[in-house]
């Protein structure tokens, strides 16, 4: 057999086509096909299915100031937190008792104020809201001809009373808690709560 | 004519015969029936709620045992975290990362294949700022390899993960991952 007739697979042998080995050739290349077609990756696909709904929302905490420990910036217990301690001392009417990082003041002959401020800092979360209103509450009422305001607003305790109406997100605002006092008020301490609502525009 | 009366007799005799052998011979026939059959190795996929479905991180699946489930991972929220229990939440960086896990079984069947790779890809682009993971492997619409060489018949555990933006709009994410194994 002509070497060059094996190596061509349509090769002539004695000057005419040699269809028995052309043949035997096909059937190589058949068989060849069938092991590479067992040969291919084996595979198995499945599916997971998920839902998650975004629920958008807004968190209020209260900061020092950064003027906190000067006259009028008393520091706050857990600060950074939504909720927090504010301890405004001792104060009394006369000889102008009070602490050293509250304000103090006589508003008139018969009362006095104490005050100290802080900021109040919302932050918002999943939410296109451009900016939000912020109102406050006391929690109990305060004992007769003692008033608490924040910036001069005056609080109560049968609903939320606005402070502002449209303050920017993450921007800490600075609140100013202020408590007066009048004279005939008997010696006490006063505990107050005064929770703050932020709610987005 | 006596003479042509005696050759033909024989004749006959052996046209007689010849034809009875022939008539024999096809109640003889015989036949070759040829038969070739391929098995073919294959692989199967499966979800299974891990054993510890219904604790922190393991959220149960829907239809599980089968190659199509569903997984219902609740409403997020960054600042107050996740309504199901069964989901872990962690805040972080403006980012929420809300997970859970389960199983991934693969057998095999007339396959010689050691072991399976595992990928898994995503049916559509997440909106902005939305991550899946598997494995802490970040998914996307391509296939990505999960793992190279896992056990056949052995539970994987496979934590499902989504990292979301606090930038994010309020909506409901639906995602469809498409799981892949592969025999090496």
């Amino acid at each position: 057999m002509d070497v060059s007739t094996f190596e061509n697979g349509f090769g002539i042998m004695n000057g005419g086509f040699n269809f028995g080995k052309l043949k035997a050739q096909l059937k190589l290349v058949g068989v060849l096909c069938l092991l590479a077609a067992s040969a291919r990756a084996q595979s198995s696909s499945g599916q997971l299915s998920i839902n998650m709904s975004v629920q958008s929302s807004i968190t209020l905490i209260f900061q020092n100031n950064p003027a906190v420990g000067t006259q009028g910036f008393c520091p706050l217990t857990n600060a950074g937190t939504n909720n927090v301690g504010l301890d405004l001392g001792v104060a009394a009417h006369s000889a102008n008792l009070h602490s050293a990082c509250v304000n103090y003041s006589h508003i008139s002959s018969s009362t006095y104020e104490v005050s100290s401020a802080f900021d109040v800092v919302v932050s918002k979360s999943n939410t296109s809201s451009p900016s939000y209103r912020m109102s406050a509450e006391i929690s109990t009422a305060p004992p007769a001809n003692v008033a608490w305001l924040i910036n001069n607003v005056p609080l109560t305790n049968t609903g939320f009373t606005q402070l502002d109406a449209a303050d920017t997100y993450g921007s800490p605002i600075t609140k100013t808690l202020q408590v007066q006092v009048q004279s005939k008020v008997p010696a006490q301490t006063l505990f107050e709560t005064i929770t703050f609502l932020a709610t987005a525009n | 004519m006596k003479n042509n009366t005696k050759r033909i007799k024989p004749a006959l005799l052996a046209l007689c015969i010849v034809v009875f052998v022939t008539s024999w011979s096809q109640a003889q026939n015989t036949g070759k029936l040829t038969v070739n059959a391929r098995v073919q190795g294959s692989i199967g996929l499966v979800f299974k709620d891990n054993a510890a479905v219904g604790t922190n991180g393991f959220c149960l699946l829907t239809n599980a045992g089968t190659n199509n489930v569903g997984l219902d991972m609740g409403t997020a929220s960054f600042t107050t975290g996740d309504t199901q229990s069964c989901v872990s939440f962690l805040r972080a960086l403006g980012f929420y990362f809300v997970s859970s896990a389960f199983d991934v079984v693969v057998t095999k069947a007339n396959s010689t294949s050691a072991n399976y790779q595992l990928a898994a890809s995503l049916s559509t682009a997440p909106p902005n700022n939305v991550f899946w993971s598997l494995n802490l492997v970040t998914l996307s619409t391509t296939f990505n390899t999960i793992q190279n060489t896992n056990n056949y018949g052995s539970p994987v555990t496979e934590t499902l993960g989504v990292l979301v933006n606090q930038n994010v709009p309020q909506q409901t994410l639906f995602e469809t991952v498409n799981f892949l194994a592969t025999a090496n």
